[in-house]
């Protein structure tokens, strides 16, 4: 798809947010947004925008993903320092809700094994599902640490009654290249899921939690 | 950053082949997709107002539904090649998000809409609607706006799925006959209900669809939702269409998402034994551009499947169908007399039958005699 939006105003943007939160430093990382407002898009009729895309760059590094493990892929957590749990430690959770909610609010995200992930209904109830944690398969064919990764690097987005939408494409610590890599990979990812692709795009927007935003488009 | 670009000074036309066209020349178009012809191409919306869903009846001569984005259903009876308007159902004051006939009687029809009611017709009678469902328990002026509904093979019991309610988004249920609401359920997702589709031969058997992404899998002879939630399949993505296929002894459901993929699960597995990705349909549909590829809907048969899918480019004329059979899937049918960009279809793929609406108002029937050739 041809963009829109030139090499040079993206690195000027990025640049724009970098510089600014590093004459003033807050307290905590602050996020990386990249702000989208549509425009010849009815959310009454039109189809709806939402999903998932996988970044190049990990946006949240700070995410915790626990592994749900068989034998083989505690294993694997220990030695590579992933948190765990095996069938044992969720049977003891007996279905009790405080105790699922508990184990939810602890890990930003999971991933479970082929012979668990099937029982997680049954062994934890829908705890996991109303926090919208319910987890990703790992395979005995994929990379533990690899899959780890794609978690952390995937965001979702959706627009809802309002036309505009937000998501979290990066932190303030990541380089400049990093960052317009991320943008670029979201903004061409999601105009490419509107129907008319530019032609329904009032406006795009980076900024950091607490800076100001920098127009790219 | 190849895609990188410094904006051109002068404003492309608007439908130049350079963003998208074929990836061959036509003639092998029509040499890869069986040409399905038009019997019948009909305005039915005015004003810029779109067709949002159809849904038929299974008889030869079948009555058929059409959802309007003006808030109103219009029904039709198709026979010979013709289609006579038989009622224009106006009560809702939202957007109606599914219709539905219902399988004991052709001539009663189910509307859900965002209004916040699940209402049933009698087509005969079209002033006024003969039954309404709705959350007899929340406060006066607040609603429960349905995304999507669905009756049971017994005809016994209404499903309904709503958007976020005060961070809640609900499955009810009502007993159809007495017009009274049974309960709910609201632990299992966390975003926008969009699909509930009934097992077609076993009433206890539900799945949902949601914006967050889960496929759950209920038996509704259990006495609660923790329960009764059996599986959750997870397909990482957002869930826009959901239905159920029987092929063998398998119960499949296939998943298009708001991402423009397509999903094949086993209930009984935990990833999809297929996953049709946009640059795959893009390729199979000979499509230069990925970025312009959307899915309507997936059709099945007992051997195989049909996805429809087109280009988003310019109105969307380009339309074409794939079948799938297996984790294989090839070219299978054109329809190059397709003028819009399609929302919504309707099979009943043992008369051969199609019917397509969209964006521009259009209804068409469409032959597709050679869906039926297509063996495993």
């Amino acid at each position: 798809m041809s963009s829109k939006v030139s090499r040079d105003t993206l690195y000027e943007c990025v640049n724009g947010v970098l510089e600014h939160s590093k004459q003033k430093k807050r307290n905590f990382l602050e996020t990386v947004e990249l702000q989208i407002g549509l425009k010849n898009y009815d959310p009454q009729k039109d189809k709806r925008f939402s999903g998932t895309v996988k970044l190049k760059h990990i946006p949240r590094p700070k995410m915790q993903v626990c592994m749900l493990g068989d034998q083989q892929h505690c294993d694997e957590a220990k030695a590579n320092n992933v948190p765990y749990m095996d069938v044992e430690a969720l049977k003891k959770l007996n279905k009790n809700k405080k105790l699922v909610k508990k184990l939810a609010k602890k890990y930003d995200a999971f991933l479970a094994s082929e012979a668990l992930i099937k029982q997680i209904p049954r062994l934890l109830g829908p705890g996991l599902n109303k926090a919208g944690k319910f987890p990703g398969l790992l395979s005995h064919q994929e990379s533990m640490t690899q899959k780890i990764d794609e978690v952390k690097a995937t965001i979702k987005f959706q627009m809802k009654k309002v036309l505009c939408l937000s998501v979290a494409v990066g932190h303030v610590d990541m380089t400049s290249d990093e960052l317009v890599q991320n943008v670029h990979l979201a903004i061409n990812f999601l105009v490419s899921l509107l129907k008319k692709h530019w032609q329904n795009v009032r406006s795009l927007h980076v900024k950091s939690s607490m800076g100001p935003p920098q127009r790219l488009y | 950053m190849r895609h990188l670009e410094l904006e051109s000074e002068e404003p492309k036309p608007n439908c130049t082949p350079v963003e998208d066209s074929d990836t061959c020349d036509n003639a092998e178009i029509q040499n890869l997709f069986k040409q399905c012809k038009p019997l019948l191409e009909k305005p039915i919306a005015l004003d810029q107002h779109y067709i949002l869903q159809i849904a038929g009846t299974l008889e030869t001569n079948p009555n058929v539904a059409v959802n309007l984005s003006n808030n109103t259903c219009e029904v039709y009876s198709l026979s010979n090649n013709q289609i006579d308007k038989l009622a224009v159902l106006g009560e809702h004051s939202d957007v109606i998000s599914e219709v539905k006939f219902s399988s004991e009687n052709s001539n009663l029809l189910y509307t859900g809409s965002c209004d916040g009611t699940v209402r049933l017709w009698d087509i005969r009678a079209p002033k006024r609607s003969s039954l309404q469902f709705k959350d007899t328990t929340v406060e006066d002026g607040t609603i429960k706006s349905f995304n999507c509904f669905d009756i049971s093979p017994n005809n016994k019991l209404l499903a309904a799925g709503t958007n976020l309610f005060e961070g809640d988004s609900f499955i009810l249920f009502w007993d159809v006959r007495k017009n009274s609401l049974l309960g709910g359920y609201w632990e299992s997702h966390t975003d926008d209900i969009t699909q509930l589709k009934f097992h077609s031969d076993d009433s206890n058997k539900l799945i949902s669809g949601s914006v967050d992404g889960l496929i759950n899998l209920y038996d509704l002879s259990e006495n609660n939702e923790e329960d009764a939630l059996i599986d959750s399949l997870n397909t990482e993505s957002s869930i826009e269409k959901l239905a159920w296929f029987q092929q063998g002894r398998n119960d499949i459901i296939s998943c298009v998402t708001h991402t423009a993929d397509v999903q094949f699960w086993k209930v009984e597995d935990s990833q999809p034994y297929f996953h049709l990705h946009r640059t795959e349909i893009a390729k199979e549909i000979k499509r230069k551009s990925e970025e312009h590829v959307y899915i309507v809907d997936v059709h099945g048969g007992a051997n195989s499947m049909l996805v429809l899918a087109g280009s988003n480019y310019c109105d969307g004329e380009c339309f074409r169908g794939l079948t799938v059979v297996g984790n294989a899937v090839k070219p299978a049918l054109g329809f190059p007399a397709n003028k819009q960009r399609v929302r919504s279809s309707w099979s009943n793929l043992n008369i051969n039958l199609l019917l397509t609406g969209g964006e521009k108002g259009i209804l068409n029937v469409w032959d597709v005699t050679t869906v039926k050739c297509e063996r495993g």
